[in-house]
């Protein structure tokens, strides 16, 4: 036997004894749910992400990897309790936005079509270039950079959902070139403020998220074009 | 700010990681460090993941449950043994096996790999979790050593021993098996 092969077969035969001696049963498992404290925890590395960011010191399409890695803590925020806490659901015309304590849920509608490809955007303020394009079937992805911050602009379609954190964010609800839209405006100095837009007739739901003014996210959502 | 968008293809991807296994993974670490210290664990295995598989989510995806249950049981370990100043490879530790011997009697009925498991399970624990490191989570010995604060030396040999030891173990048995 060579060494892969041992190795291999080392390796399986460690994951079925962990099986046997380490892996909870089904039942055991039932009361497994993070505690309040728990969700402060990840919140609280959640709010910081610039030092993790410096920490880290990786590079730009590393720091989006980030930003995605938000979402699996996040998720279970929004799975677990605060999914008890009673909502406010409007529903403006063909899109559900749901407030929750601590942050916002977006949902587009399913009946109709989502179109996240093909879109433009007239305005970007000076310095920032175009340093990463994504366009996938039901979400859309561009990133700005000068030599200090982002703007990352997301598109999303019509098979997810969006969790947008509201905890420590002054937020008002608009209409911005006649589409729905709420403004998200970060009480702390560091810390990027955001724009969803929703989309009716293209069935998206837009979210531009800077350290900008408010005053330039708007422009930015304003001069979206498809 | 942070915004979530779930059908992003890595956070899709994350999402699913951390739903599929956080339970086990919440309930492991608990067992070990009770409530409060289980869940700290959690959210430190799932920061190194982060960091470990940010060029490749799909890889961490496709990694077994008991990957991460092993993963944060190590870790707890780890945290249980500084916690109580423990010395993290002590001289008793020498032995490959926990007891020295082996409850072979029976392994005549076994396959070979549920012989090779039963190798496994009756394995001194701290050279059972050095190759979990080695060979489930893909530690380098280095960073082997750093957990365990020994050199790498030390690591590499426990690693070599068990490994001969084990493979002899082996071939004696699927030698026997084709007799």
């Amino acid at each position: 036997m060579n060494d892969v092969i041992f190795e291999e077969r080392l390796t399986n035969a460690l994951l079925r004894a962990a099986e046997l001696d380490y892996f909870p049963k089904a039942d055991e498992i039932q009361n497994a749910t993070p505690s309040a404290r728990h969700e402060r925890q990840i919140r609280a590395m959640l709010r910081n992400p610039n030092a993790y960011a410096a920490r880290l010191r990786r590079p730009l399409y590393k720091k989006i990897l980030r930003t995605a890695a938000i979402i699996i803590v996040a998720l279970s925020l929004a799975l677990g309790a605060a999914m008890t806490v009673p909502q406010v659901r409007a529903a403006v015309v063909n899109f559900v936005r749901s407030w929750f304590a601590d942050h916002t849920e977006y949902k587009t509608g399913t009946q109709t079509e989502s179109d996240v490809s093909g879109w433009g955007f007239g305005y970007i303020p000076d310095g920032y270039e175009l340093t990463n394009e994504r366009v996938g079937e039901q979400t859309a992805l561009y990133v700005y950079e000068n030599s200090d911050d982002l703007i990352v602009i997301t598109i999303s379609g019509n098979t997810g959902k969006l969790l947008v954190d509201n905890e420590y964010y002054e937020y008002y609800t608009t209409q911005i070139g006649g589409a729905a839209a709420d403004v998200y405006v970060s009480n702390e100095a560091g810390y990027t403020s955001s724009v969803v837009l929703y989309r009716e007739r293209e069935n998206v739901l837009i979210v531009i998220d800077a350290e900008l003014d408010v005053s330039e996210l708007v422009k930015i959502a304003e001069n979206i074009t498809h | 700010m942070f915004v979530i968008l779930v059908i992003d293809d890595d956070g899709q991807i994350l999402a699913y990681i951390y739903e599929k296994h956080y339970k086990n993974m919440l309930y492991t670490a608990t067992r070990i460090l009770g409530h409060s210290g289980g869940e700290d664990a959690l959210q430190d295995v799932f920061v190194k993941l982060i960091k470990k598989f940010s060029n490749n989510f799909a890889e961490l995806r496709d990694k077994p449950a008991h990957y991460f249950v092993i993963t944060v049981r190590n870790r707890a370990l780890d945290i249980l043994a500084k916690q109580n100043k423990e010395a993290a490879i002590s001289l008793d530790d020498e032995n490959v096996f926990a007891n020295g011997a082996l409850a072979s009697e029976e392994s005549a009925f076994f396959t070979d790999d549920e012989y090779f498991t039963s190798l496994i399970r009756q394995l001194n624990p701290t050279t059972r979790r050095i190759l979990e490191y080695k060979f489930v989570q893909e530690y380098t010995n280095k960073e082997i050593a750093e957990v365990f604060g020994v050199s790498q030396s030390v690591i590499s040999s426990r690693i070599d021993r068990a490994k001969r030891k084990l493979k002899e173990l082996l071939e004696d048995k699927e030698r026997e098996t084709d007799e």
